[in-house]
């Protein structure tokens, strides 16, 4: 499927380029979604749709100039392309011939989600439903939901660039709420990826029974303990820590301003020589891929932590113009009518030597904080708070007693530097990433981590 | 654009693809968005936007699909849209169409 034809793109740059600037770029998108949940075994919000439009961008000097309208038509590009041409001052200049946009088929999909049946799903839903309440008695309320998506997306700029890409995302969730003597807790787990149906082939109910047995685990949890402690982070979504604490502060555009406690620190050594962290957009079928950014620069593995060292922040084509750099393809956006601002895509420690046994072995008391629930981070000084949604005790090397209220206190440079253990079992979980008003799909992950101390705010 | 004549002909052709009782939701907005940095303008952004949402109800079930394209077309696959979710194999929460209190 072809959104714009070359020939049109090069004219929609022509005018957007009327008035001077030093880039333009069109970025055009088809996209049609759908997404259902079973809330106690009624069917809520059964719906979907298809939108399109496009946008038009000129940077200037340091300003970005930006304009988005619904629909493909020539006459509606052309207009918008001459509404954000009249923001700009300066002597008109031309663009890169183009050639057609090709979709970058980085990531296949094997069962398109559109063309599996309505009742398909929906005895997939009630599977998930049946299996989280055949989990035990205490469970009191299962909610489980399916989206699915697709996004055509061409990317034409005036240096020539034409980028397309096709992105298929599916999504299966639950969340399960236990309740014994008046106590409650919940209990949620996600599968998910940049690929189709047959993501949800192999034993879904995991699903369900994964976020069963945390909400009842948790019934039994004991009081937090509080202090200075050996923490060891979970896989999958452990990596949340990671994401929050220090991707943020990789972002070009926080380092630039000044914002981030990562500026001015590029090759220095902030970890042991056994860290290693990557930001991989191109990570097959991974939830935070893309074959391309929404900038049309292929995706790519960038090493942003090597042995310890600190060695490159992550950059959309604005911000690595003004540093100089190459755009590492991180320059993404919720949808069209958004502008593009450096994002993590698959952001994880690399696998380590260790097992997660031995990490917790080499624990005499301890946490062993499995997933986090809400956090605050902020970016200019790297200090974090987190709560902790699945956490155990650690006696004696080994995992006890399931914890709650559990707090994580600390800052992103200190937990790097604390870092004492890397287990081989990456893992990576999908997470939605919410900066600057957008938000995209985000896969954080990592093995699990061993902190050698971390202040833990507890309850008891 | 007449956002209520959009939203009226929505009803009716859900109305018309089989759907028992319909409502819909017609928007139309602008918006220009500055940022500025340091005393310098980073970026503005000046768009324009419009959609259609419509819920079909048949039998107890509902179904909602929503769209861009504000044509006749665009507003008839819309509804056949909506009306095509409805047939799950499992009840929904919603039976019809909110009532508003006398």
């Amino acid at each position: 499927m072809t959104l714009v034809p070359p020939a049109l793109a090069e004219k929609v740059l022509e005018h957007a380029l009327a008035r001077g600037g030093d880039f333009a770029e069109l970025y055009a998108e088809d996209r049609h979604g759908f997404s259902v949940s079973l809330d106690d075994g009624r069917v809520e919000r059964p719906g979907g749709g298809t939108e399109r439009g496009a946008s038009v961008r000129v940077v200037a000097g340091g300003a970005s100039w930006f304009g988005h309208v619904d629909g493909l038509g020539e006459d509606a590009l052309l207009t918008m392309a001459d509404s954000v041409a009249q923001a700009v001052r300066g002597e008109p200049r031309g663009a890169a011939p183009l050639g057609p946009a090709r979709p970058a088929g980085t990531n296949p999909v094997a069962l398109r989600p559109e063309t599996v049946a309505a009742a398909r799903k929906a005895d997939l839903l009630r599977a998930l439903d049946e299996r989280a309440r055949s989990a035990g008695a205490e469970v009191a309320e299962v909610s489980v939901g399916y989206s699915e998506g697709r996004r055509i997306v061409e990317i034409f700029n005036s240096d020539g660039v034409a980028a397309a890409d096709d992105r298929t995302r599916t999504r299966l969730s639950a969340q399960v709420v236990a309740r014994r003597d008046g106590r409650v807790e919940t209990g949620s787990h996600t599968r998910g990826g940049h690929a189709g149906y047959e993501l949800l082939e192999s034993d879904p109910e995991e699903v369900a029974a994964s976020a069963a047995r945390k909400a009842l685990t948790a019934l039994d949890a004991v009081d937090a303990p509080s202090g200075r402690l050996p923490v060891v982070v979970g896989n999958g979504f452990g990596g949340v820590l990671l994401h929050e604490a220090v991707g943020h502060g990789l972002e070009a555009d926080a380092v630039q301003k000044g914002a981030s406690v990562y500026a001015g620190k590029l090759g220095e050594q902030l970890a042991e020589p056994t860290v290693t962290a990557y930001d991989d957009g191109a990570r097959t079928n991974e939830w935070g891929s893309d074959g391309v950014d929404d900038e049309g620069t292929p995706t790519r593995r960038t090493t942003v932590i090597e042995d310890g060292r600190l060695t490159s922040y992550l950059y959309d084509l604005v911000r690595a113009r003004a540093d100089g750099a190459a755009s590492t393809g991180n320059g993404r956006r919720q949808s069209f009518r958004h502008l593009p601002v450096p994002r993590m895509t698959n952001t994880y420690f690399a696998p380590g030597q260790a097992t997660p046994q031995e990490l917790i072995e080499g624990v005499e008391r301890g946490l062993y904080a499995v997933s986090f629930g809400g956090g605050q981070v902020e970016p200019a000084t790297g200090d974090f708070v987190f709560g902790v949604s699945e956490g155990y005790l650690i006696e004696n090397g080994k995992v006890t007693a399931p914890v709650r209220g559990a707090t994580l206190v600390g800052n992103g440079l200190e937990a790097l530097r604390a870092i004492d253990g890397i287990a081989g079992d990456l893992e990576i979980a999908t997470g939605y990433c919410g900066k600057d008003g957008q938000t995209v799909p985000a896969g954080v992950g990592q093995p699990h981590v061993r902190i050698r101390e971390l202040t833990v705010g507890g309850t008891g | 654009m007449d956002i209520e004549a959009i939203a009226r002909f929505g009803v009716e052709a859900a109305l018309a693809a089989g759907a028992g009782e319909a409502d819909a939701w017609c928007e139309r907005s602008t918006s220009r968005r500055i940022r500025v940095y340091g005393g310098e303008v980073e970026s503005l952004s000046d768009a324009g936007s419009s959609g259609l949402g419509l819920r079909a109800f048949i039998e107890g079930r509902s179904g909602y699909a929503y769209g861009t394209d504000l044509s006749d077309d665009g507003v008839r696959s819309v509804a056949q849209a909506a009306r095509a979710r409805r047939p799950w194999p499992i009840r929904t929460s919603t039976r019809g169409c909110p009532r508003t209190r006398a």
